[in-house]
């Protein structure tokens, strides 16, 4: 369908004739393509991001896979975590519930004589599973406990709000064991009754008597040490420790349910009202309706505010929970069955892992896998607290059969496939994305279908499909953090087998590797062949700091220590109830309690209670704790001695309304509310409370009825009363010990808990702000670090026994002398190079290494000036005209000078300001056949008297000895050279063009429209370019004039000595006339090269532009650079593309035909001095001393070589294959496939900068480079034989 | 002599399978009943069913026999209708499909449904999913599909002439029941009918190549 598309686009001719006598069914196709389209599209758009994510992730995970392993060995033990917890049984748990109501106790049928309706017992008979027929154990029955200290005061402390509450359990203890109901039954007729148990829990559950348990339990139902605690909540958290680490521990049986949700806490900052649950149970062994709903009433009118009364309604059920062992054959067999079928499964399944290195660690791996992932999704189901009723050992085969090992198997074989020759991270990442679809496809069918079979609504099956979809999720993860790096570690190892079996590896130190940041290109890993493979050539002693620093040992045991104190911090913060404090204060719309705790002096309370208790009832009052209470009420009589502080509400109901009692109610009610949630009750209680009497739950049942709601609230004066109290009862215990007044208000005070929050706050506040701090220095540590490692690139020194390449490049080197002074520019062309010297003098040189021309600039400068004093020269040469032709009097035979006549615009070239317009014309002037004039006696001096208009008749000799303005100053130095066959070009400072001949080496003329200084010129065929100093391009035209038509002259032979300033042969006169000046750039051009048949220009002002050689046309304006741009050059066997590097430090290629910027490079961390350009590679050299390789194609970098600093300005390409660039006293040879130095030129005097290197274009195997004064001409023969 | 030879080869592989088929539909069979006994303690009362181990001692027998004839006509079926499954024949293919039909039993007598409906609705629809998961080929449903109605007629029939009493009181669960296990029964033994034909053809490929 969809090429049918494509076709259509591309041929409209085609998909005319199939409209028109095609069948129809094409129209429909093209409507159904035209639907589908977008939603391929998306869908297309969707793989492609996937297969993305599994790329990198792949990358990410071959790169640091132990770090990935580590990660996923974390998070599978703290996902475990919970499954250790879980009471370790050999039973399951069956539940069934009946109704209250009209329930008949079938134990009835044992222990009474009473005869039940048969109607209404076999009507359920049908229904009932069979092990209901039997009697339960018990019926347990609890007492369920909300109480709180209300309403809160200040005054009172925290452990107030246990006290109070706690203090109840004893109470409500004592009323349920005394209970007698109005039929007579007595609590201790029908509950159960047990005997002896452990040494170690007698103290704490009841023996020979009744089973009752309470939180009271845990001080063995004796107040009196109750009072003696300080810290109650403490010791009865403290009680778990007896049973050990079984669960449910002591706790939890002894105050009904988990302490999480009684409000019990161990640790606590805040003083406040604090909701406490817990449950009185009461475990009876028959039934009896009456004596229960007669308990319920009872209990409640006694304890329950008077308005609520919870009764049971009329649907409550009662619950049979049934322990069946498992422990029978038949289970044992067909699990048994099931585990010998995971454990085929797993067999083949492994079994077809192939074309890896160790078949055995990749299996075992699978394996740990697969079976951690359904361990994770239970102890992950356990945190979030779903409590499965099934078994896991029975459900664990199965979710390891839906999980199945074909996601392990489809990622192994597809790494194994890819290609051999890539880097294990690569191919580990090529082979994940090609299944990452598959994967991801995968996954999310088996979640639909685990969701679908969630909606079917059997809670059995809903439980098993939400540990189905935790267990995927897990298994997901798994593969991915934990599966993937293992398998690249493999991978690695296969690959570090094939290497060492196909080359030895040199037994030298750990050879560092090039970090991987670097080699964003790895195809052009082919070593060059003369260097041992897999060995930087450096020295071989590997220093132990830098072993250290690659293998970031330090980095890694910051980390751990960082990540070791915040968990610990955080466990800190977590332990103290900042977090609770903070989330209170933040959600909390009543102040109920506030940290400034006035506490009232114990010294003055004890001592006043004390007095007021001896004197109210003298002696030791508390024996019995009813008449506890009693002095309780007595104690609420006197001046409260908290009357002294305020005593204010400190709740406000929102509401406003200030009746007490609907206040309590609505209080009370909300407490409830919000505790629902609490009844779901572990059924492992049951079974560990009755294996304390070794009671056997196995296989029978027991029935839990609903419980008994009281809501007892504690008024803040007994939970005072009860503190003072407490106290008292321990000052009375120290007193007999005859402690002194001082000490045991030491003592007291060492016992008062600090109502220090602040201290806690400020400590964690201070960790916290200690760990956020570390954090940012190791942040920034590691970023600075894995810079530092980026950068540490080899460095080549250049002084250092580094040895000298074993060259196979055989060069010649040829030394070049003449220049006077340094050689100061150097351009070449051809077959030819022309070099010019800080003395003015310039020399044309060819590849032989033949010195062609020499102009010495200064001289005939010098001369002119001279001339230039002569007035009547001064004058005489004003009324020169320009004209067209001229002749060269070479002879006295030549012919004259034609003067020129109808001159119209005489300008100057001494010195005169510029003439009008921009279509001025030059007025060249020979001074040196003016001089020969002069000098030849045989010339027509009459030519003086011809001008009549200005002539005057001086003697020119004469005038030049009595010059005055004769000074010799240095001509305008020369800032760039521009030459073809005949003619030189001089760019000077002071904005003059200066045209020499070449073959006769004299000087033509000069243009000087204009002062700006030349920065740069371009010349093909007759076109000029130049560039200058105010950003403006002048496109000129050099017309040349045909030899003169005088005596033919022999042109100069090439090898004749050449004469300073002497030269004859044949004249070739040339103007430049102006076709466009065009003020382009705002700051001056930097560089102006020429690419193709256009000249591009680089611009101070960040700008490359491209325009024609005539200066019509401006082609682009290439913007991109944010900095000068300081070079640019361009290759022929890469048409179309430049390249440009600026003091922004990106290296950026450009296309000229369309003026896109196609690459933007950005590694130097100085300006880019130069750039250079063979067909595959861009070179740069920046002022950070480093070359850098890049590939054009792709724009990346390939290598980077670092160099001593100011060592290398210039770099050109030898060949295809080669750069030099140069360094002090020699040239470096560099590969640019390797990207290593492979030959070093040493050219003498190792101080001697050397500042420019040209290359001979004829084939490029030789280059020239200045050294100092002279120069130095290197060839290669690079056809060189292949060592292997 | 070769044709001899090749006959009597085709005739042992033959035989092989058979057995094979034979003790997995016995084992089978009696891992069901083991699970249908269980369920039969935990939900229902006792004193209804006679023997605690076995329902009928001709049991496992049958459906041994009817595992042999179902493995043995599924590559016939495929080869006949020209759709021969190459792509997930493996043997921990067939194994999960094993363990998934036994996961699907214990399911259904551990759990107590609500109503019968949901209960043969799931139990329908975890059916269509196995054959799903393991077998999508047409064949195979159809073949699956033909044994269900067979066994649940034939189960009928026997019943209705007296042989075998049920022992469950529901009728109706029992009648949902059966079909959807017969269907997966028959899907499970099928793929191991076709995993031990392919094992077959390539272990002759070997001996002749």
């Amino acid at each position: 369908m969809l090429q049918f598309y494509g076709r259509q686009r591309n041929n409209h001719h085609q998909n005319y004739v199939d409209f028109f006598f095609g069948a129809p069914s094409n129209v429909l196709k093209w409507m159904w393509s035209r639907l589908i389209d977008p939603q391929m599209k998306l869908l297309k758009w969707v793989q492609d991001l996937v297969s993305s994510f599994f790329y990198h992730h792949g990358l990410f995970c071959a790169r640091y896979p132990e770090l990935m392993i580590l990660v996923s060995g974390v998070m599978v033990v703290l996902c475990c975590m919970p499954f250790f917890s879980l009471p370790m049984s050999m039973t399951v748990f069956h539940q069934y519930t009946t109704p209250l109501t009209w329930f008949h106790d079938p134990s009835r049928n044992f222990h009474t004589n009473h005869h039940l309706a048969s109607e209404s017992y076999s009507d359920n008979q049908g229904m009932q599973p069979q092990w209901f027929s039997k009697p339960p154990v018990g019926y347990v029955l609890q007492v369920v406990v909300n109480t709180s200290v209300y309403p809160w005061q200040q005054g009172l402390d925290k452990h107030d709000a246990f006290r109070g509450p706690l203090a109840k359990a004893f109470d409500i203890n004592a009323d349920i064991k005394e209970y007698v109901s109005s039929q007579g039954q007595a609590t201790k007729s029908l509950c159960y009754y047990v005997t002896q148990t452990a040494e170690e829990l007698q103290p704490y559950i009841p023996q020979h008597s009744c089973l009752v348990i309470s939180p009271a339990n845990a001080w063995s139902l004796d107040y009196r040490k109750f009072l003696l605690d300080a810290k109650p909540v403490k010791s009865l958290l403290n009680v778990e420790s007896v049973t050990g680490t079984v669960k449910p521990d002591l706790t939890e049986l002894l105050i009904g349910f988990s302490p999480w949700h009684s409000g019990f806490k161990r640790h606590t900052i805040r003083s406040r009202s604090r909701q406490i649950t817990y449950a009185v149970t009461l475990i009876l062994h028959t039934y009896n309706e009456s004596f229960v709903r007669g308990l319920q009433n009872h209990l409640q009118k006694k304890y329950n505010p008077p308005d609520l009364q919870e009764k049971w309604s009329s649907d409550e059920t009662i619950l049979h929970i049934h322990y069946k062992s498992v422990l029978n054959f038949q289970d044992i067999s067909v699990l048994g069955f099931v585990y010998c079928l995971l454990l085929l499964y797993v067999y083949f399944s492994v079994s077809r892992i192939e074309m890896v290195k160790s078949k055995w660690g990749l299996a075992l791996s699978a394996i740990l896998l697969v079976s951690l992932s359904p361990l994770m999704a239970v102890g992950v189901t356990l945190l979030l607290g779903v409590e499965t009723t099934l078994n896991e050992g029975e459900i664990f085969p199965y979710l390891v059969i839906i999980i199945g090992l074909e996601n392990i198997l489809v990622v192994t074989k597809s790494v194994a496939l890819t290609q051999t020759d890539q880097d294990v991270p690569t191919r580990i990442a090529t082979g994940l994305k090609e299944e990452g679809w598959y994967i991801m496809k995968n996954l999310c069918a088996g979640l639909i279908i685990v969701l679908w079979g969630y909606l079917t609504f059997v809670p059995a099956i809903q439980e098993f499909c939400i540990l189905a979809l935790v267990a995927m999720l897990t298994d997901f993860f798994l593969q991915m953090c934990f599966f993937v790096p293992v398998l690249s570690l493999d991978f690695r190892r296969k690959e570090h087998d094939n290497c060492a079996q196909s080359q030895p590896l040199p037994d030298v130190a750990i050879a560092i590797d090039f970090p991987q940041s670097m080699k964003t290109l790895s195809p052009f890993d082919t070593p060059s062949p003369n260097l041992p493979p897999g060995r930087p050539d450096r020295p071989t002693k590997v220093p132990f700091a830098i072993l250290l620093a690659s293998l970031r040992i330090l980095q890694r045991l910051i980390m751990t220590f960082l990540l070791v104190w915040i968990v610990v911090s955080f466990l800190f913060i977590y332990h103290s109830g900042l977090a609770q404090y903070i989330y209170e204060s933040i959600n909390s719309n009543s102040t109920i309690s506030s940290a400034t705790n006035k506490v009232p002096r114990v010294k003055d309370h004890l001592e006043y209670l004390n007095k007021e208790f001896l004197d109210n009832n003298g002696g030791d009052p508390l024996q019995d704790h009813k008449v506890n209470r009693d002095v309780g009420m007595d104690i609420s009589s006197l001046p409260h001695p908290l009357n002294n502080f305020q005593v204010t509400p400190a709740v406000t109901f929102p509401e406003g309304e200030n009746s007490l009692a609907e206040g309590t109610e609505r209080f009370l009610l909300s407490l409830w509310l919000s505790n629902k949630q609490h009844w779901r009750f572990s059924a492992w209680h049951w079974p560990a409370l009755l294996n304390f009497y070794n009671i056997s739950l196995s296989d029978r049942y027991i029935s839990i009825l609903p419980p008994i709601k009281l809501n007892v609230q504690v008024g803040p004066e007994e939970a005072i009363r009860l503190r003072l109290e407490s106290e008292k009862f321990r000052f009375d215990s120290y007193k007999d010990t005859r402690r002194d007044d001082e000490d045991y208000w030491k003592t007291e005070q060492r016992d008062m808990p600090q109502e220090y929050p602040h201290y806690n706050y400020y400590l964690t506040l201070f960790l916290g702000v200690a760990s956020g701090a570390s954090l940012v220095i190791l942040l920034l540590l590691l970023c600075w670090c894995s810079q530092v490692i980026r950068n540490k690139t080899p460095k080549y020194f250049m002084n250092v026994a580094i040895p000298k390449y074993d060259g196979q490049l055989q060069q010649s080197t040829q030394c070049l002398k003449g220049h006077k002074q340094e050689v100061e520019i150097l351009i070449s062309r051809k077959g030819r190079f022309v070099s010019a010297c800080l003395g003015g003098e310039i020399r044309l040189w060819d590849y032989d290494g033949r010195e062609v021309m020499c102009l010495d600039r200064a001289s005939h400068h010098n001369r002119m000036k001279k001339s230039h004093s002569v007035g009547s020269l001064n004058a005489m040469l004003r009324g020169y005209s320009c004209g067209k032709t001229r002749s060269l009097p070479r002879t006295s035979s030549s012919s004259p000078f034609s003067p020129y006549e109808g001159m119209s615009d005489p300008s100057s070239h001494f010195g005169s300001p510029p003439g009008t317009g921009t279509s001025g014309r030059s007025l060249s002037v020979s001074s040196m056949d003016m001089e020969t004039y002069l000098m030849e006696p045989g010339i027509d001096h009459g030519f003086y008297e011809r001008t009549d208009e200005h002539a005057r008749s001086v003697s020119p000799l004469d005038e030049l000895l009595v010059s005055e303005e004769f000074t010799p100053d240095a001509c305008s130095p020369i800032w760039c050279l521009a030459f073809d066959d005949e003619v030189l070009m001089v760019g000077c400072s002071d904005g003059k063009i200066e045209l020499w001949d070449i073959n006769f080496c004299r000087f033509i003329t000069s243009y000087e429209e204009s002062t700006v200084g030349i920065t740069d010129m371009v010349l093909r065929r007759n076109q000029l370019v130049v560039s200058r100093l105010d950003g403006t391009l002048q496109f000129l035209v050099l017309q040349r004039e045909g030899r003169n038509s005088g005596a033919p002259q022999s042109p100069l032979l090439p090898g004749s000595p050449l004469q300073n300033g002497m030269c004859h042969g044949l004249a070739v006169d040339a103007e430049l006339f102006s076709l466009n000046t065009l003020h382009e750039h705002k700051g001056p051009v930097n560089k102006l090269i020429l690419a193709k048949n256009k000249v591009v220009s680089a611009g101070q002002d960040h700008l490359i532009k491209v325009f024609s050689l005539d200066g019509n046309e401006h082609h682009h304006t290439l913007h991109g650079h944010t900095g000068a741009v300081t070079t640019l050059c361009y290759n022929s066997s890469c048409p179309n593309v430049i390249v440009s590097g600026s003091t922004d430090v990106t290296v950026r290629t450009w296309d000229i035909e369309s003026g896109n910027q196609l690459h933007r490079m950005k590694v130097h961390q100085s300006t880019v001095l130069e750039v250079t350009l063979t067909k595959t590679h861009v070179a740069s050299i920046g002022g950070d001393s480093k070359l850098c390789i890049w590939d054009q194609q792709q724009g990346l970098l390939v290598h980077t070589i670092q160099f001593d600093p100011g060592c290398s300005n210039s770099l050109v390409p030898l060949g295809e294959k080669y750069l030099i660039t140069t360094a002090q006293g020699s040239l470096i040879v560099l590969d640019i496939l390797s990207g290593k130095p492979i030959q070093l030129v040493d050219l003498g005097d190792k101080h001697q900068m050397i500042h420019h290197i040209v290359a001979g274009t004829d084939n490029g195997a030789t280059v020239v480079c200045d050294y100092g004064r002279e120069l130095r001409m290197v060839q290669f023969h690079l056809e060189r034989s292949k060592s292997d | 002599m070769a044709l001899v030879d090749k006959k009597i080869r085709k005739t042992k592989s033959l035989v092989k399978r058979g057995v094979v088929l034979f003790l997995v539909g016995v084992f089978l069979a009696l891992i069901l009943n083991l699970l249908q006994v269980q369920r039969n303690i935990t939900l229902f009362p006792a004193g209804m069913l006679g023997d605690l181990y076995l329902s009928a001692w001709w049991v496992p027998p049958v459906c041994g026999t009817a595992a042999v004839c179902i493995g043995l006509m599924y590559p016939c079926v495929d080869v006949k209708l020209g759709e021969p499954l190459r792509g997930k024949c493996e043997w921990s293919n067939v194994i999960r499909c094993l363990a998934v039909f036994v996961g699907i039993n214990h399911a259904s007598a551990k759990m107590d449904f609500a109503n019968n409906l949901q209960f043969s609705l799931t139990l329908a629809a975890m059916s269509l999913g196995l054959w799903w998961f393991f077998d999508r080929s047409r064949s195979g449903f159809g073949l699956s599909l033909f044994i269900a109605t067979i066994a649940t007629i034939a189960t009928q029939l026997m019943v209705y002439k007296g042989f075998y009493r049920y022992t469950e009181p529901d009728f109706l669960y029992v009648r949902s029941w059966l079909p959807c296990v017969f269907f997966s029964g028959g899907v499970t033994i099928g793929n191991i009918g076709r995993q031990l034909a392919i094992y077959e053809q390539e272990v002759e490929k070997e001996h002749s190549s």
